[in-house]
Formats: C-alpha cells, structure tokens, sequence
C-alpha cells in the first residue's frame, strides 16, 4: 500500500522532470535561434545603411551632368530622407513587429526602385557614364544591392528556422506562456527580380 | 479509395517541401580541393599548375585563401546568388577573419564573378573588384586567351589585397612559357622548404598544445611525462621540416586546398564577355 503511493510519487516527479526539461530545452532552443534571427536583422540593417550611404555621393556626381533630369535624382533624395526616417528603435524591433517591418521595408524598396531608375536614366548621359567617379559608384552600389539579396536571403532563412521551431511541438504547446516574447519573426517578402540586383548595361 | 486519392496529394506537398531545399543546395558544387578547379576544361595544365603553387605560397606568406573556380554554367540560379552560396559553403578563408576570395568563371554563361569575403571587403573592394573584371580579365577573355586572363586576374587580385607580395615565378608566363614543374621534383627551392615548414608550426603547436591539456586533467599523464613534452619541440619542429621537404617535390601535396571557416557576403562584382 504504501509502496504503490510512493511509486505514484516517484511517477509523477519523474514526469514533472521530463516536461521541466524539454520545456526548458525548447526554451533554451528557441532563445539561441531568435538571437541568430536578431543578429541576421542587423546584417539586414547594415548593408541597408550601405546603400543609403552612398546616395548623396551619387546624387552629387549625377547632378554635376548637364542637364540631367531633376525628377530622377530627386525621387531619390526623397526616398533616402524617407529612409533616414524610420525610427532606429522600431527598426531595431522590426523581425517581431508586423507594422514596423512593413514600413521598413517599403521603404527601403522605394529607394531601391528610385536608385535603379536614376541609373536607368543615366543611359542617356554617355558622358556621365564615362567618368571613373560614376564608374565606381556604380561598382559599389551594384555590390551593395548584391549584399543586400544576401542579406536578406540568409534573414528569412533564420527568421525560418526559428518559425519552424515556434510552431511545432513542443515549443507550440507552451510558446504562448512567455507572451510577445517569442512572437513569430517576419519574412522579407519575395519581389520580381528580387534575387539578383538591378544591374544595368553601361556598355552599349 | 479515398486514401489511395489523398496518398499522392500529400506525397507531392512532402516532395515538394521535401525537395525544394535539397534542390537548392544541390545547385552548389563540391567543394574544391585545389586551389584551382577547372571544371570546363579551360586551362592549360600548365597554368593550372603554375596558378596553384601561387596561391599556396600565397596562402602560406599572408594567410589569406584565393581559389579559382572554373564551371559550365549556373543552370537557372542567377550568378551572384550560386556563387555567394558556393563560396559561403565551402568555407574558403578563416573563420574569424572571413579573408577568402573565390575567382568564378562559367565558360558556357560567359560570365565571370569576384567573390570577396567580408574580411577582405576593405582590401578589395567591390570598385577595384570591377576594375579587374573590367579592365584585365574581360578584354582578355574576349581575345579568347583563357589562361592569361585567369593569370593576369589571379595577380592583380593578390597585389591589390597584398601589394608587398611577390610571387617567386611571375604568374604571366604561365601563359607563354612551358612549365618548369619537372625540374622541380629534383630539388625542392627554397620557398618550397621554408613553406612546407611554416605550414607544419601550427600543426606542432596544435599537438603539444593538445598534450599540454591533457595534462590539466586530473587522470592526464602523469609529470614524469612532461619532459618528454617539454624538451623535443625544437628537434620536433625540425625533424619534421626536413623529412617533409624531402618527400615533398611533387606538385599535388602544394595545391591542396581545403576550406578554414570563412564567411561571404556578397562583395565583389560580376562581369560577362
């Protein structure tokens, strides 16, 4: 009689100790992976930061042509400055907040698009286009929308691994007790062409 | 019935979720083990082997890994995304220090790719990596001299990140002169004995290293074994110089490469001809 109970006892210690230790386990797992998203978010930042930096060098070269069309380098000045805008703390918190990450993101695509027209324009100009300034330019901003598709390739990839973590069992049973701690990360959504950075022929 | 339905629904959805990643990663070909991979046949054997003492010596002088890789074609993967991938996969360059570069070449897409590591990023940027491209590399592919624009690219790349760097043979007569290997397998030169022995002082270290730590451990050797340890390592070092110099004339054991941990972030630039 009294073994029984105490064989219900050790029961149900050893099942409190095995739930403690994969709850515990998942946690530990799910922490490490949110950090690697964390840390892949500021590559994201940073090669983002690469490009916006270069803009006012580039703006300046192409405003040294003649004649060159206002519209194209201003829609750029104005995507940088919307750039310049975000928030660096909402930014920052971008992976777990759906609205901060749209925003960043729309943002950083308007500029994207700005930059590859300006250089689309810049067809028009052999003269601009001759000058080893531009030709550098060109060279680092190409390099840069190339860091940028990597960047964000490997964010999603992370943002992934720990989704999938998040949302399977175990961690899916408990996720929820920690609160917004371990909301799922966004992804970088897919656009056309989004893989390989605009390049432009400059040698017609 | 109905499961015999389903069963191919769902083994499609599993196929493809299946499949999809190992599609991916199966567009990355194995990882090189020299420093020159020619893969389309493009080189002469004798640039080959010519490029490949060059960049193992440069590898033993700086430390730094440059591998050029010569394909096909990427299939439908766009060039930068298959060459970051391949270059990231196989680790070329230290950890830590990220100072890899990988010269792509893909004979059948025509295009040519630097690949800069993050830690060379500084040395080679993605301007100059254009230039060479540009200005060395594309002119002479397009003249159909395969060998001496891979040659001439190969030393600009490593003068630019280590412009004190002196190759002992100049890479350009790889192109013109006939190799010079088979008299090497008499008497190995002097680069070739100093390289082999700075190539084994890690090795040494990481050995004793390794001895020394097991001596930290309560059920390690015991003290009387540490005079063993202790007293050799200068006649370690060089016994094993010279014993490997001796040995070592062919051209295979200097051209092996294999990846030390480094990182790719998509520097560098892209050219076609």
């Amino acid at each position: 009689m009294q073994s029984r109970s105490l064989i219900g006892i050790g029961v149900i210690i050893a099942i409190v100790l095995v739930v403690a230790l994969v709850i515990g386990g998942t946690y530990n797992s799910l922490v490490t992976l949110g950090q690697a998203v964390d840390s892949q978010w500021a590559q994201v930042e940073n090669v983002y930061q690469r490009r916006a930096d270069l803009v006012p060098n580039l703006v300046a070269t192409v405003k040294g042509a003649a004649n060159f069309e206002k519209s194209t380098y201003i829609a750029v000045t104005e995507a940088r400055s919307k750039v310049g805008q975000l928030a660096p703390q909402a930014a920052q918190n971008a992976p777990n907040d759906p609205q901060a990450f749209a925003q960043y993101e729309q943002a950083q695509n308007q500029l994207g698009s700005a930059l590859s027209r300006l250089l689309v324009t810049v067809e028009n100009y052999p003269d601009l286009k001759a000058t080893g300034n531009f030709a550098t330019l060109q060279a680092q901003l190409e390099g840069t929308e190339n860091r940028i598709a990597v960047e964000r390739m490997r964010y999603n990839e992370a943002a992934q691994a720990f989704n999938t973590k998040r949302d399977t069992i175990p961690a899916v049973l408990f996720v929820s007790m920690f609160g917004p701690k371990f909301n799922e990360k966004n992804y970088f959504k897919a656009q056309a062409g989004a893989a390989t950075p605009p390049t432009v022929d400059f040698s017609k | 019935m109905s499961a015999r339905s389903i069963s191919p629904v769902v083994l499609g959805v599993i196929l493809a979720l299946g499949l999809a990643p190992a599609a991916w990663s199966s567009t990355v070909p194995p990882k090189p083990t020299h420093f020159v991979t020619d893969g389309a046949a493009a080189l002469q054997p004798d640039t080959v082997t010519q490029l490949e003492r060059e960049l193992h010596e440069y590898q033993s002088a700086t430390g730094h890994q440059v591998i050029v890789y010569i394909g096909e074609t990427t299939g439908d993967e766009p060039l930068e995304t298959y060459t970051v991938n391949a270059a990231q996969r196989w680790k070329v360059g230290h950890k830590g220090k990220d100072d890899g570069v990988v010269l792509f070449l893909f004979m059948r897409d025509h295009h040519v790719r630097i690949e800069v590591g993050y830690g060379l990023e500084g040395d080679l940027p993605d301007a100059r990596a254009k230039q060479i491209i540009d200005e060395t590399i594309v002119p002479q592919l397009k003249a159909g001299n395969t060998d001496a624009a891979v040659a001439s690219g190969v030393a600009a790349i490593l003068t630019t990140i280590s412009p004190q760097f002196k190759p002992s043979q100049p890479v350009s007569a790889a192109s013109t002169s006939q190799s010079s290997s088979d008299t090497d397998y008499g008497d190995p030169p002097g680069w070739l004995v100093l390289t082999v022995f700075l190539a084994f002082i890690p090795v040494v270290m990481l050995v004793f290293g390794t001895i020394r730590w097991l001596f930290t451990l309560p059920w390690g050797l015991k003290a009387a074994d540490k005079a063993f340890v202790s007293t050799p390592a200068l006649f370690f070092g060089s016994g094993w110089g010279t014993s490997s110099s001796s040995s070592g004339g062919g051209d295979d054991g200097f051209s092996d490469f294999s990846g030390g941990g480094g990182s790719f972030g998509g520097g560098g630039a892209s050219g076609s001809w």
